[in-house]
């Protein structure tokens, strides 16, 4: 291959890389195929933290002491909304700090983000007792329309109904959508100025049929020239590549930094750098230049940083997704898919060395640790997985064999199990819809349960003492036609009104100029459902109405089968349910042509959602929580854990490619008698759900009695981390009723 | 599998799809109802009484294993109960189709029942769970309402034919004397396919049974206790000192 400018100026950032089309285009990808090392041995070559290390994180202990004390705020700037730019450099240490960056001048301090809407701004400073500036007030509420402002314009009635009534709630339309994931890597490869001068390629051969296109990728370079002011008020030139480990990881996390100064989205992921990261140690290594022990401290640096990201919520926003998640997700592991027979596991020294943060920094919620699992990933790195997940409580799988082969081998998940190839595909974020709710309004000729108010079309009730199935199905699917043509309709206004006012130019600069959009819809109460339908057909339900003719309650006469017991009279009625639900969305057409996802996934706010939503036919009462995620019903699910997941393991992917979420809760001395036996049960397990088509699991080994004792003295615990759905959290910072639901879950267990 | 064997009826106590504390990896456990001891330990009171539980198919039941097949390549499938071999006829066939599936099978038994039965069931058992409650014949008799003499027998049968985990319950002042040890290791040494003794604690899962307890100077269940953990730790210190694989 013929060496191109670019490769001969960068010959000493890339010497000893194996060379490819990586070197003449961006492609990250390319690169880490060619030059990664696979590691199969375990983890008997890892490190404890440094010193130095050690020392920082006492540092950074007390300001998280101290941030607790002040309400889950350390302190706010009110003045300055947050840029790329914004603020000086913060340090918490310097001599201790090898990795450098944080979101304002000082560890912990939130930025403001006005353009996602000036009142929700304001109202998360008055939360925490900070008051608003008034200048920042005045420009963005009489001069520069904000995201928020923008979506109000164009609801209509109907969406802001819906909105109103719980029938869907959290979705961005008053904070960050986020779900995008940069491609943070190509600045360490490629050094900005490379990336600017792509980008400046891309926009001269741009039509002008696509004007918002044109602007946003004028966008991108501002975004990345400010990237390279950032850095270089740390002092670092990032123009170039990257030349060693060290700067390899800088590098990567300021471009993540940028991205975080700019969006506060729900969740903005990291990616996927354990063998990209790996490349750069595995060089320094053999260089001289970096020792086992160092190699770790980068590792955990880094890490560290990560822990110290915060985002300004407001209240409500805390109550749908509990204890300030960020979800700096980042996967580890999976295969390589040239073809089956070349195939390798992507897994390196690296995605040890990540993992092992949770034993040399102590379980925490985040990054949120994602496992991409497959059948042929290496015995004892499986085994390493387990045994961590035993300890700690705080990773996921996800099952890369199912994954690979619609997002090829350089995907990453955002949020929780949001899979997207990176740099390439992006999502329009869309929450979740309430279907216990939408049965409900089914069963109500189209009127809130609630309120009584006629939220959608009218229709007659259904006739007779007992629910008729057949009348009740296809009520159920006539309104769920109907809140799927609002859902997008609503989910178009708020995007293109995001990519109007508070546009991710620095995320979007770290993707390829023309790239693939998901629309991604969720549905939460999903074994609710299931259960409601299954009493319907297989028992007889009796509809107690209020003089208004609404049904408060319900009569269930006899046994029906459970979603959660491997038994397909109620599990066929979960998939008809999702698989019902895409088909209506996908009649309607999206913004920007993007596809159609779904994901069942809840995060806490199956909490919330259950709060508002009255009883149900499947016995559940008005006001009770729903299960989390794609998870059956607590305590209905009693055959063992295998069937519960084998229920789960039903629900297609192929409807479902926003992810299907399972949260598992078992009592360690549940899952076998000796360390070893636990370890190799709970890979049979996670092997088990995965052969089976399984798409996510969160792995919690824990005693209820533990979380219960918690409850009471959570000054006992401060890092007792559980997985919830799609994410990990800290157990003491969610609130008594998230508690409790987390509480009355089904903890696999023994007579 | 021909129809007929297929229609055959077993009665179910309960299913557990994830066992992993009955014998290795994970199982698949089927809970058979009726008993014929009476137990002061027993975890499944519910499954003594051979009338309770619901009338499951063969059909029916391999269903449910063959969907479960992929978690158990490490572990198989177990029959235990109440005692499964009081319902043998169902339990041959059921183990016997797991066999043919290249699933492992274990069955949980306390093995009081006629030999007939056993060797009837011996081809179709890849590992037995057996459990000796006391030595003493009429230690036994106070703890479970049944001599133990059959018991041993079978067990030394079963054990000559097949691998063989050994169970025994710790209870305070009741099996874990010195004595009872010795005479419990005299009786495992002679166990051909033993590979390993379980070492359990008694619990008494909260539940008060009337009872008579004939040999000991206890009278009610709650009296019962289990061991201290010092005293579990030299009985598996005692145990392994005389060459056998104990798991607590």
């Amino acid at each position: 291959m013929e060496e191109t400018d670019f490769a001969k100026n960068n010959k000493y950032a890339w010497r000893e890389f194996k060379g490819g089309a990586w070197q003449n285009e961006i492609n990250v990808q390319d690169f880490i195929q060619a030059n990664y090392f696979f590691y199969s041995g375990n983890e008997s070559f890892l490190e404890k933290p440094t010193q130095r290390t050690l020392e920082l994180f006492s540092k950074k202990k007390e300001l998280l002491k101290k941030e607790a004390k002040r309400n889950g705020v350390y302190d706010i700037d009110v003045k300055t909304p947050s840029t790329i730019i914004s603020h000086a450099p913060g340090y918490v240490d310097r001599k201790l700090e090898l990795i450098v960056g944080y979101q304002t001048d000082q560890p912990l301090k939130v930025g403001i983000k006005p353009k996602g809407g000036i009142k929700f701004t304001e109202k998360a400073c008055n939360a925490y007792g900070f008051e608003l500036d008034e200048t920042v007030k005045d420009i963005f509420e009489n001069y520069s329309k904000t995201h928020n402002d923008g979506v109000f314009s164009a609801y209509s009635k109907d969406i802001k109904n819906l909105r109103h009534n719980c029938l869907i709630t959290g979705l961005p339309d008053n904070y960050g959508r986020g779900r995008i994931i940069g491609d943070y890597r190509r600045v360490a490869l490629y050094g900005v100025k490379k990336l600017i001068a792509e980008k400046q390629k891309d926009f001269e051969k741009l039509s002008f049929s696509d004007i918002q296109l044109r602007e946003e990728v004028f966008e991108q370079i501002s975004a990345l020239e400010e990237l390279i002011e950032m850095a270089y008020s740390y002092g670092f030139d990032l123009t170039r590549p990257a030349l060693d480990a060290r700067e390899a990881v800088q590098w990567t996390w300021f471009a993540y930094l940028a991205a975080i100064k700019e969006q506060d989205g729900a969740a903005m992921s990291f990616g996927r750098v354990d063998c990209f990261f790996d490349i750069f140690i595995e060089r320094d290594l053999k260089e001289g230049t970096l020792t086992e022990s160092r190699a770790q401290e980068l590792i955990d640096q880094l890490i560290l940083k990560m822990r110290f990201v915060r985002h300004l919520r407001h209240p409500e926003y805390n109550a749908l997704f509990a204890g300030q998640p960020t979800w700096i997700t980042c996967v580890i592991g999976g295969m390589t898919v040239a073809n089956d027979v070349d195939k390798k596991p992507l897994v390196t020294k690296t995605s040890f060395r990540m993992l092992h943060t949770l034993t040399n920094l102590e379980p925490a919620p985040e990054p949120n640790l994602t496992v991409l699992w497959s059948e042929s990933l290496p015995g004892d790195f499986k085994e390493y997985c387990c045994r961590i997940s035993i300890e700690s409580s705080s990773i996921q799988y996800e099952n890369d064999d199912l994954m690979k082969p619609l997002f090829g081998t350089d995907y990453a998940i955002a949020c929780c199990v949001s899979a997207m190839r990176i740099g390439k595909e992006m999502q329009f974020f869309g929450a979740r819809c309430n279907g216990p709710k939408l049965l409900l309004l089914a069963l109500n000729g189209g009127k809130d349960e609630l309120t009584g108010n006629q939220i959608a079309p009218a229709k007659p009730v259904p006739s007779g003492e007992f629910l008729d199935y057949a009348e009740v199905r296809e009520k159920y699917l006539f309104y769920c036609d109907w809140l799927a043509e609002q859902y997008v309709n609503a989910m178009n206004i708020i995007h293109f009104m995001h990519d109007k006012y508070a546009y991710e130019s620095l995320q979007m600069a770290l993707h390829d100029t023309s790239v693939k959009r998901f629309m991604a819809f969720g549905l939460a109460g999903l074994s609710v459902i299931a259960d409601s339908l299954s009493a319907i057909r297989y028992a007889k339900v009796k509809p107690v109405r209020d003089e208004n003719g609404i049904a408060v309650d319900f009569e269930v006469q006899g046994d029906f089968p459970k979603f959660g017991n491997d038994d397909s009279r109620a599990d066929d009625l979960a998939v008809e349910a999702v698989n019902a639900f895409i088909g209506f969305l996908k009649k309607y057409p999206t913004y920007r042509n993007s596809e159609h996802s779904l994901s069942i996934l809840t995060i806490t706010s199956n909490v919330v959602y259950g709060k508002k939503t009255g009883a149900t036919p499947d016995t559940r009462k008005s006001g009770e929580p729903f299960a989390p995620g794609a998870n059956p019903m607590h305590g209905r699910d009693t055959e063992g854990a295998v069937a519960s997941l084998n229920s789960v393991a039903k629900i297609p992917y192929s409807s479902c490619l926003d992810g299907i979420s399972n949260t598992f809760s078992i009592v360690p001395a549940f899952l076998g008698k000796t360390e070893k036996d636990r370890i190799a049960n709970l890979k049979g397990l996670i092997e088990g759900y995965f052969a089976k088509n399984g798409h996510h699991l969160n792995v919690n080994v824990l005693d209820r009695d533990l979380l219960l004792d918690a409850m009471k003295n959570p000054q006992k615990y401060p890092n007792l981390t559980i997985r919830v759905s799609g994410y990990a959290v800290n157990f003491t910072r969610l609130n008594k009723e998230q508690q409790k639901e987390v509480v009355s879950r089904t903890f696999h267990c023994s007579v | 599998m021909d129809s007929a064997r297929g229609k055959i009826e077993g009665q179910i106590n309960s299913l557990q799809s994830f066992g992993t504390l009955d014998g290795p990896g994970i199982r698949y456990v089927v809970f058979m109802q009726g008993c014929p001891l009476k137990c002061v330990f027993c975890h499944n009171a519910g499954a003594i009484d051979l009338k309770g539980g619901k009338k499951v198919t063969l059909d029916k039941l391999m269903e449910k294993i063959d969907k479960c097949i992929p978690y158990l390549k490490q572990g198989g499938i177990t029959v235990s109960g109440g005692e499964p071999t009081l319902q043998w006829r169902f339990v041959k066939e059921f183990l016997s189709a797991c066999g043919q599936r290249g699933l492992h099978t274990a069955l949980d038994t306390c093995l009081f029942t006629k030999k007939d039965v056993l060797v009837n069931l011996i081809p179709e058992v890849d590992l037995f769970l057996v459990s000796v409650k006391h030595m003493d014949a009429e230690k036994h008799f106070g703890l479970t309402g049944r001599d133990n003499k059959l018991i041993l027998e079978n067990i030394r049968y079963a054990a000559s034919k097949k691998p063989v985990w050994l169970r025994y319950v710790l209870i305070e002042g009741i099996t874990d004397s010195e004595e009872d040890l010795l005479d419990l290791i005299g009786f495992a040494k002679k166990l051909e396919k033993l590979e390993l003794i379980e070492l359990l604690s008694f619990s008494s899962m909260g539940v008060e049974k009337q009872r008579e307890f004939k040999g000991f100077k206890i009278t009610k269940t709650k009296d019962l206790k289990a061991p201290s953990l010092k005293k579990v730790l030299w009985a598996k210190k005692l145990l392994e000192e005389n060459g056998f694989k104990v798991v607590v």
